[in-house]
């Protein structure tokens, strides 16, 4: 198993985009947070975010939630050029040919994948926790406080290893960089939302229109408003966020269904 | 010991059937031609048996199935291109070859040394010319000594210069007593380093075998005298003389290899025949190949 996880190392640590990914996540993710001191809201919101994004336990959501588009972004393009990389340089083919099994090589792209999602789930626990430690305030310290949302760790790592293996499928699919980070912006921003809103509501107006594999990620660390904006709807019979436990059930199935295809496409294709 | 064996192999790509019912048995220690035209059937043939493109139907085993399908491990291989991580220098590319072959100590200052490129050890797969990719392939494909070698058109896009290196290269791995097959459009080539031939054309195999035996050693001789009636009379029934057709106030023979020069001028000159020309070359291979292909 290490032995895999080195041959991925060995061909990222040198690779210049992927240490740009690296430090945009390191520096973006803690940076995206300190915009909130700049926020100034006056106008009667249900959030403060000069302090809401600082302290316990919400800033396990708030940071969250910018993970979430550091994760979509930084992670997912990681796990894209991951595979686009080896079609375009033919490198898989040459691995192959070297003796690497094409299982094998899936291998230590999934074992790379979730070792990357564990680091970033870790880099995020970190930082809200330091983060949060920095803006104790005046309000007494309660350890039930700073780990309300501590369930935010394990659904940050989920939502990190759904967006890289959507990313994966992608990639092995196109087999073309450009190609393949364009149907994962186009699929995530307009195709899924079109399937949503338009196709799926017109047949069924319930939860189930959540249920898309994106959305369903998403919903990992959710914007902390849309939560309010749920219980709004809610009150008409209707809503639209998915549960914690909804979200990572349906994450799971699709993380699953994307490793299989992948490792079914990698398996079977010529190279 | 059998290195490689292919029964009927089969590839189409659509309505072209790429490789066609192919055999073959490639025996350890020999260095192996693929020989046939661009787009014959060569390098789909070499990407069957190295597991990268799969066939719809037949079969082959490598080394008598003794690795199962860690086969490849024991190969080394240059298949069309050169592909590395551009990135990444020679040295860095190499050690993830060895990496895969799990090369403990893959000496690869050393095969950098073989293949003349110790100089550049170190500068990025990008900033190489053809040459040097080319050179580096066959670099990747000496990682932890492999039993067998495949070389697909490794003097493809070369100067003459490069042409040279690489099959002096070539040539000096041969003669360590390698098994290696080399694909191949350029019959000099094929000639100059194989010891067996297997020629086919589109994804067909024409023939097979030793290399002096399919592309034979017969030898050429245009010989002319004053009497061209008589003396073709007398050589018509000389041992040794297969055909003999006139061109250009000459005759022009095929010959076997014992038959010698000083051999046809006792001939002539007991016959009374005086010869004014006489020049003995081997039969151009080209036209060995084109009769081999032609008939299809």
């Amino acid at each position: 198993m290490l032995h895999l996880l080195k041959l991925e190392w060995l061909k990222q640590k040198d690779y210049i985009l992927f240490k740009l990914l690296v430090a945009a996540y390191l520096i973006f993710l803690p940076a995206t947070l300190f915009i909130g001191k700049k926020m100034q809201l006056d106008v009667g919101a249900p959030i403060n975010p000069a302090k809401d994004f600082f302290v316990f336990p919400t800033i396990w959501e708030w940071l969250g939630y910018f993970g979430n588009w550091m994760g979509y972004f930084v992670l997912g393009f990681m796990a894209v050029l991951m595979v686009t990389n080896e079609y375009s340089n033919k490198t898989l083919r040459q691995n192959v040919i070297a003796g690497l099994q094409r299982t094998d090589f899936f291998k230590s792209k999934l074992l790379f994948m979730t070792v990357v999602a564990t680091v970033a789930t870790v880099y995020y626990a970190t930082c809200a926790l330091v983060i949060g430690l920095f803006h104790l305030g005046d309000d007494s310290l309660y350890f039930s406080t700073v780990f309300k949302n501590i369930d935010y760790v394990p659904r940050f790592w989920l939502m990190s290893m759904g967006y890289m293996s959507f990313g994966l499928l992608v990639g092995l699919l196109t087999k073309k960089t450009g190609i393949a980070l364009f149907l994962y912006l186009a699929y995530s921003m307009v195709i899924e939302s079109i399937l949503r809103w338009v196709v799926h509501l017109y047949f069924f107006k319930n939860i189930t229109m959540s249920l898309y594999p994106l959305n369903a990620m998403e919903d990992l660390a959710p914007l902390p408003v849309a939560e309010m904006a749920n219980d709004l709807l809610k009150q008409h019979g209707f809503r639209m966020l998915l549960t914690p436990m909804e979200a990572a059930l349906a994450s799971s199935f699709y993380i699953a269904l994307f490793l299989y295809f992948s490792y079914k496409r990698l398996k079977n294709s010529d190279l | 010991m059998q290195v490689l064996q292919i029964q009927g192999l089969t590839k189409r790509y659509g309505a072209i059937t790429a490789v066609n019912n192919l055999h073959l048995e490639i025996q350890s220690g020999s260095v192996y031609g693929i020989l046939g035209p661009n787009g014959s059937g060569k390098t789909t043939t070499l990407s069957m048996v190295l597991g990268i493109v799969g066939a719809d139907s037949g079969s082959f085993s490598w080394f008598g199935d003794k690795y199962g399908d860690q086969e490849r491990m024991h190969i080394g291989a240059l298949l069309e291109t050169p592909n590395f991580y551009p990135y990444l220098s020679p040295v860095k590319n190499l050690e993830i070859t060895a990496h895969i072959k799990r090369v403990a100590s893959p000496g690869i200052d050393q095969i950098l040394e073989i293949v003349n490129l110790a100089h550049r050890r170190d500068s990025a797969f990008s900033t190489f010319s053809f040459g040097m990719k080319q050179r580096l392939a066959i670099a990747a494909a000496l990682v932890g000594d492999p039993e067998v070698l495949i070389l697909d058109e490794p003097t493809n896009g070369l100067d003459p210069q490069g042409i040279a290196e690489v099959r002096e290269i070539i040539k000096r791995i041969a003669n360590n007593g390698k098994t290696i097959i080399m694909a191949s459009h350029i019959l000099d080539e094929v000639e100059k380093v194989c010891s067996h031939v297997a020629i086919i054309k589109r994804g067909k195999l024409l023939a097979n075998g030793e290399v002096g035996a399919i592309l034979s050693n017969d030898r050429q001789v245009d010989i002319s005298a004053g009497d061209l009636v008589r003396l073709r009379e007398v050589l018509a029934n000389f041992p040794g003389v297969k055909s003999i057709s006139e061109k250009d106030k000459m005759l022009q023979l095929q010959v076997g290899t014992e038959l010698t020069a000083a051999e046809l001028n006792k001939l002539a000159f007991d016959n009374g025949l005086i010869i004014s020309h006489l020049v003995m070359k081997p039969k151009s291979l080209e036209a060995e190949f084109l009769e081999i292909t032609a008939g299809t």
